[in-house]
């Protein structure tokens, strides 16, 4: 008789128990998802951000640094390219290998440009002389976020001063960077802007 | 059966409140460190302390452009201290405020002032 009446009560009870459960399980996977997709956005923007920072501070480093040790500066204006100018340093090395000649070059360059190798997206180049078929590029084409170069400036605030301005975009956050400073060169000889 | 059952709902909208709130608490917290944009003005800060030494250096008088004393919103403060003889110790301090909170940073550098030919 008990066995009877537990069974008469739990007539149906799996059916209901399920239709409440499952939207709550819907409900409960949906705003887990959400969050988890918001969380990995949030993180591919941080890390977007962070290539963004770096790789504008890394220009910055790398022309400042070779500007110390310029023998002569020789700045371009980019025609035709937008807001950009070309820098060529040339410095004082005790040897770099022999050249095609046998002989032991004296100077070497260093070449920042900036230009559309691959059609769309302006990056910063460089080479280590003019006729260097390596044109190696600088910025752009991370995994992590992939950057534009919006401004790359030079200006001369002061004899054997080099100011430089660089700005760069995220292609990923849509947010810019624009750091600018100067650099002291104590070997200049020649400044040609 | 259906007794011991009593308390399911409540139970499960609980654990459902918890659980949402957890990760609203993570998503509020992760949200907060994308807003922080402080390593870029502290960036900002390091290439205008070094723009002034550059200048120190070349021994021009010339200023740092007021375009580079701002980024966005966040004005910045450059001051300098010079002491020594042939030998300048330059003490270079920059200021600006981020999320109301005064931020500084100080770099000193030792230079020798070359007179331009």
């Amino acid at each position: 008789m008990c066995r009877m009446n537990l069974k008469s009560n739990q007539r149906g009870f799996v059916l209901i128990e399920f239709a409440i459960a499952l939207p709550l399980l819907i409900l409960l996977l949906y705003t887990l998802g959400s969050v988890n997709l918001k969380i990995w956005d949030i993180a591919k923007k941080q890390v977007a951000d962070y290539v963004l920072e770096t790789e504008a501070q890394e220009i910055i480093d790398r022309i400042t640094t070779d500007a110390r040790a310029a023998y002569s500066v020789e700045v371009e204006k980019a025609s035709s390219l937008g807001d950009f100018e070309t820098v060529n340093f040339v410095c004082h090395t005790n040897s770099v290998g022999k050249n095609d000649s046998g002989f032991y070059d004296t100077f070497s360059q260093r070449i920042y440009t900036v230009d559309n190798a691959d059609g769309k997206n302006f990056h910063v180049y460089f080479k280590r002389n003019t006729g260097d078929a390596h044109n190696n590029p600088l910025t752009g084409d991370n995994s992590y976020g992939d950057t534009v170069v919006r401004q790359l400036t030079f200006s001369k605030p002061a004899e054997k001063v080099l100011h430089v301005t660089i700005k760069l975009e995220s292609l990923v956050t849509g947010q810019s960077v624009k750091f600018s400073t100067a650099v002291f060169m104590p070997a200049c000889k020649e400044f040609k802007i | 059966m259906l007794k011991n059952e009593r308390g399911f709902m409540l139970l499960s909208v609980v654990f459902l409140t918890l659980i949402v709130s957890l990760a609203a608490m993570i998503l509020m917290n992760t949200q907060a460190k994308v807003q922080q944009r402080n390593s870029t003005l502290r960036l900002t800060a390091i290439n205008l302390a070094n723009e002034q030494f550059a200048l120190l250096e070349s021994n021009s008088g010339a200023t740092i452009p007021a375009e580079d004393l701002k980024s966005g919103d966040v004005d910045f403060k450059v001051e300098t201290s010079l002491s020594g003889g042939e030998l300048i110790t330059a003490t270079v301090k920059v200021k600006w405020t981020f999320k109301n909170q005064p931020q500084e940073i100080k770099f000193q550098k030792i230079i020798r002032v070359i007179h331009s030919d």
